[in-house]
């Protein structure tokens, strides 16, 4: 759903003609009922593939490889690895990962990865103990080793 | 009919109408299909989970917009001042009261759908709020066993075979369809007309008015919809989704 609203909200904005035909005005009473069907059945491929990497090759003069690649964490890889301000948490059993994935996104991140077995998508965010931890790492205290 | 519910179906009608001037949406000047084209991916005769027959969308539309902005500028801060000046048990008192008037609409609805365990259970629960509980501003009943089984007369209808109907947004009320405004139509007189005409609560205009606005802030305040806050730019549609197939459900149980 949420793919959805991004792909008709991302092409309404820049009149791209990838749901809605350019140039069509919608009123605040149009009907989005049919977009609403096209945008489900649009995947999340589709847009970065169709939208996303066309828009910033033409923005930034890149190659399509090059503007995949620099959306990877792995282009901010000296940064994210020196930076004590940004800590990862994840799951092992997150469907979005690709295997052995979550070992480069620990690399990423020396002693500020913290991965918990299970938990799927996102699905322990609100999870007390997760959400304790968090607060403790942005108080310092999960570096600084005094709580763990 | 009393003056004050005159005036009440007047305004309604006069904010159907004038939804209904709404200007038709312009087609677009360009005929070049888009590249995900509804044309080619949407099938004509096909049924899709959001679908639901809404022949009256774009005055829906308008009266969506319309309770946004009442929500905006009345009924949240309204709602924010009286969850921040009424105490809680005063509050919870006055929901009481209201649901225990409800519970009379939800007896009725019981027997007219031939349920006799709810209609016992209905039944026994405003009895026993409306004389123990003190005018139903305290719930005793649920803890002596008789919880509240909602049926209103919308689930009536449903109950004896009556469609959706056409979607309606109903102004203030929100989500509806023809079957469930009338619903609510039954269920005002059956609680407004019939209820507090027999205990004599609504001799005085002035109580009337105080009745129906601290209704609709209860109402209001069990609600915990906010609108445009889930980021999605299909909310009129998903709302639509929702509403039709949680009632078919309630009307199914």
């Amino acid at each position: 759903m949420s793919s959805s609203n991004m792909i008709f909200v991302s092409d309404v904005f820049n009149n791209l003609g990838y749901l809605v035909p350019k140039d069509t005005t919608l009123t605040k009473t149009t009907s989005l009922t049919n977009y609403a069907k096209t945008a489900r059945r649009t995947g999340f491929s589709d847009y970065v593939n169709e939208i996303y990497v066309p828009y910033f090759t033409q923005a930034s003069g890149m190659t399509s490889q090059q503007v995949i690649d620099a959306s990877s964490l792995l282009s901010i890889k000296d940064y994210l690895q020196s930076s004590d301000k940004i800590a990862m948490m994840h799951n092992e059993d997150d469907p979005i990962l690709q295997p052995g994935e979550i070992g480069q996104l620990k690399s990423l991140f020396p002693n500020r990865a913290k991965v918990y077995p299970y938990g799927g998508h996102c699905g322990n965010m609100e999870y007390k103990d997760n959400v304790t931890y968090m607060v403790d790492f942005f108080n310092g205290d999960i570096l600084s080793g005094s709580k763990n | 009919m009393s003056k004050f519910n005159s005036t009440l179906l007047l305004m309604v009608v006069i904010i159907l109408l004038q939804a209904c001037s709404a200007v038709p949406p312009q087609e677009a000047i360009n005929a070049e299909p888009a590249v995900h084209d509804v044309n080619d991916i949407v099938k004509k005769d096909k049924v899709y989970p959001i679908d639901v027959y809404d022949p009256w969308e774009d005055m829906n539309r308008n009266m969506y917009i319309f309770n946004a902005h009442m929500d905006d500028y009345v009924l949240i801060p309204v709602l924010d001042a009286y969850q921040k000046y009424v105490p809680h048990f005063l509050r919870q008192g006055i929901h009481n009261f209201y649901s225990n008037l409800t519970s009379f609409e939800h007896t009725v609805n019981s027997g007219l759908q031939l349920n006799a365990e709810a209609t016992v259970n209905n039944g026994l629960r405003f009895i026993s709020n409306s004389t123990m509980g003190i005018l139903g501003i305290f719930d005793i009943a649920t803890g002596m066993g008789f919880p509240e089984m909602k049926e209103d007369f919308g689930q009536t209808l449903g109950y004896w075979g009556v469609g959706d109907g056409p979607y309606i947004v109903l102004p203030l009320l929100g989500p509806s369809n023809l079957r469930d405004t009338t619903g609510i139509a039954v269920d005002f007189f059956i609680v407004s007309e019939y209820l507090l005409d027999e205990v004599g609560m609504n001799q005085n205009e002035g109580w009337l008015y105080f009745y129906y606005i601290m209704y609709g802030v209860d109402a209001r305040a069990k609600v915990p919809f906010r609108y445009y806050e889930n980021g999605s730019p299909f909310e009129y549609e998903t709302m639509r989704m929702l509403y039709t197939n949680g009632r078919r459900v309630l009307i199914a149980e």
